[in-house]
């Protein structure tokens, strides 16, 4: 399991995060369940996208703590405690992940645009409408619940590559070099990989949302 | 300058880049690393051309809407979790007592 990363750079560890550090080290309970209290809230939400289910989610996040714990004296404080078992977090649900097996699932290339010889896109619509304007893109829409579950569902519905790199780039907010330290693929992959789970994601939303 | 993409016919001649090219490359039109020639053509296409634009629109409410999904995620510890982690942690440690002085995980 890693314990470094590419995200922050000569990080100082604030004299709080360095106390605890050493409580950590010397194995005093109370600084390790300040360390849990303090972090399971966002290793756990990042869990659940990645995984889909709450019970695979816990299970993942002890491990991951149980895999932290054992790392401490190995950690360089390359960035902060927090993200530092945030990286362990989503490592410990991809490798979840990649354990039990992919499902069926449609390929990419059908979700994505087709093109005519002369390079105009198949099937573009030919009048005005579109489900991202006027009152489709308001703010009302992205507020919804019902939208949100709608679009989690649609999200799902991306091939499981596409999806992890949508969910760490577009949802978790990491840069494209952390992606790729996560996913153990290039930069230059998770750029192409993104961007194709985007315009998968806009078709399946065309038809959750649109006119199909 | 007047928006008449409502009316204007669609995409006839997209200037120097064809629908394809601006959809293909549209991501780094979107994050702004392309340069500025680039940038002026992608832009030319986008005002020629209505299902471009709209395509622009509903590449960009496809971003913002799955960020908005980041909070379903957000529902709160079951209870007992951190405990049940906090035990399992002295467990591997082959730990059962209190450490450091510290009182007796329960």
């Amino acid at each position: 399991m890693e314990t470094t990363g590419p995200i922050a750079a000569g990080h100082e560890p604030a004299s709080g995060e360095a106390e605890l550090l050493r409580a950590l080290r010397a194995g005093e309970a109370s600084a390790a369940e300040r360390l849990v209290a303090e972090n399971i809230g966002r290793m756990l939400a990042v869990s659940r996208r990645l995984l889909g289910n709450e019970a695979d989610a816990e299970e993942s996040v002890q491990e991951a703590f149980l895999s932290a714990f054992k790392s401490l004296e190995r950690f360089e404080g390359g960035s902060s405690l927090g993200t530092w078992l945030y990286r362990i977090a989503i490592n410990a649900a991809l490798m979840r992940r990649r354990s039990r097996g992919r499902r069926p699932e449609v390929g990419i290339d059908a979700l994505l645009p087709a093109y005519e010889a002369d390079g105009h896109r198949s099937g573009a619509r030919r009048d005005a409408g579109s489900w991202a304007s006027g009152e489709g893109a308001g703010s009302g829409h992205l507020e919804s619940g019902e939208v949100r579950e709608r679009v989690r569902r649609a999200i799902d519905r991306l091939p499981e590559d596409a999806r992890t790199v949508l969910m760490l780039r577009d949802i978790e907010g990491l840069d494209t070099a952390a992606t790729a330290h996560a996913i153990g693929i290039s930069e230059s992959a998770v750029k192409t990989r993104l961007h194709r789970a985007r315009q998968a994601l806009r078709t399946l939303l065309e038809q959750e949302l649109g006119h199909g | 300058m007047v928006d008449d993409r409502a009316t204007r016919p669609p995409c006839p001649q997209g200037g120097d880049a064809t629908c394809q090219q601006v959809i293909e490359f549209l991501d780094g039109y979107v994050d702004g690393s392309i340069g500025d020639t680039e940038r002026l053509v992608f832009e030319e296409h986008l005002r020629l051309c209505r299902g471009c634009a709209a395509y622009l629109a509903e590449y960009r409410a496809s971003v913002a809407m799955a960020r908005a999904t980041a909070t379903l995620d957000a529902r709160p510890v079951p209870r007992g979790l951190v405990q049940a982690i906090l035990k399992a942690r002295a467990e591997a440690d082959g730990r059962g007592k209190g450490l450091a002085g510290e009182t007796p995980l329960g």
